[in-house]
């Protein structure tokens, strides 16, 4: 791993320069989770193929602000998700991150907790469409959250909500998750 | 907090399995023509929309080619890269056409356009000719490739904004007259 960021150090270095073969060198290792990240959160492929390659050349221009306290690989993903949250904003109806109020019932929660989820047998693509399934703000915070593995303090600071509020709506995402994987599984 | 750990566990098994989508075909040559600027993209839709015409007569050319050629010309396809020679086949060949259409515009309010407009093109070939010496000087090089393409491209669309100029001129002149006939 060591050789590895050497080399990619020299890359940078070059990118920095302007040098289109270290850019595009740098594309190609880079684009596939990119790509999945835009993806995740926009939800189609023309549209994150276009923020996923918008990211890259917006790294390209800023490359003097990385000073690597994290891995290239961790800056460039925080740009792919600051930009796909930005252009997912602007068209998506839905609120991606708001605190409704909700009503609580006291419900009878008996029925559910017995019914015990088999999590070993559950595949990626079954989690994907049930997260899939849930309103915007749950979907996206589950999917920084477990997915592209960040905490809730860098959750509150990419999605611009103060600490309170990040951690209700974690709390009721979790809860819906777990509903819809119980309905489908 | 349970529902946290149930989930935790949950997602640290999948861990590694997210990342399963790919762009759909040709996105490293989307992102390619991103990286030229957005300038270029206006260029390349007009390449796109001639390269079926061109291609079809550079087969033609191509056999062409074989039977009779100036030695000296030749002699520079020969030693550059297969993929330039090609496109460079493929762009002289529009650029003709379309330079043969801005010579055929030559009337006496375009005379001044089309005489610019023709040393223009002089000393854009002038800069690919030498581009060409420096490429067969130092070898297969990207930037001077690209360099290459770009003045191909550009000589195209120089020419087109030379003939909807003519064509500006023209309407302008019919509009005169017309108005002139009331």
């Amino acid at each position: 791993m060591i050789a590895a960021t050497a080399e990619t150090d020299h890359l940078l270095a070059l990118c920095k320069e302007g040098n289109r073969n270290a850019q595009f060198e740098v594309y190609k290792r880079y684009y596939k989770p990119m790509y999945n990240i835009a993806l995740r959160i926009v939800k189609d492929g023309h549209w994150a193929e276009d923020i996923m390659q918008e990211a890259f050349l917006k790294a390209f221009t800023k490359l003097d602000s990385f000073k690597g306290e994290v891995t290239f690989g961790a800056w460039l993903k925080r740009i792919v998700i600051n930009h796909s949250l930005d252009n997912y904003k602007k068209l998506s109806k839905e609120p991606v991150c708001e605190l409704e109020p909700v009503l609580y019932k006291v419900e009878d929660e008996s029925d559910y907790a017995n019914t015990v989820i088999d999590f070993t047998t559950l595949k990626a693509e079954q989690v994907k469409t049930a997260i899939n399934m849930l309103k915007e703000s749950y979907r996206i915070i589950l999917t920084l959250l477990y997915i592209e593995g960040y905490d809730q303090e860098e959750i509150c600071e990419i999605l611009k909500i103060n600490a309170g509020n990040c951690r209700t709506i974690i709390s009721r995402a979790r809860e819906s998750l777990l509903k819809k994987l119980r309905e489908n599984g | 907090m349970d529902n946290d750990k149930k989930l935790k566990e949950l997602f640290d098994d999948l861990k590694g399995q997210w990342d399963t989508e790919e762009p759909a075909f040709s996105h490293e040559n989307r992102f390619l023509a991103k990286l030229e600027g957005k300038q270029k993209k206006k260029k390349n839709r007009l390449a796109t929309m001639f390269a079926p015409v061109a291609a079809t007569i550079a087969l033609m050319l191509g056999i062409w080619f074989i039977y009779s050629q100036s030695p000296a010309q030749d002699e520079t396809i020969g030693k550059l890269p297969p993929k330039v020679a090609q496109t460079q086949e493929y762009f002289t060949l529009v650029i003709e056409k379309e330079l043969a259409k801005v010579e055929n515009e030559d009337s006496p309010e375009t005379k001044q356009l089309v005489k610019d407009a023709l040393y223009r093109m002089s000393v854009l070939e002038k800069d690919y000719e030498k581009l060409t010496e420096e490429l067969l000087k130092k070898g297969e090089n990207k930037k001077i490739i690209h360099a290459m393409i770009t003045n191909l491209q550009t000589r195209i669309s120089f020419l087109e904004e030379v003939l909807t100029q003519i064509e500006n001129i023209k309407k302008i002149k019919d509009n005169y007259n017309e108005n002139n006939n009331i």
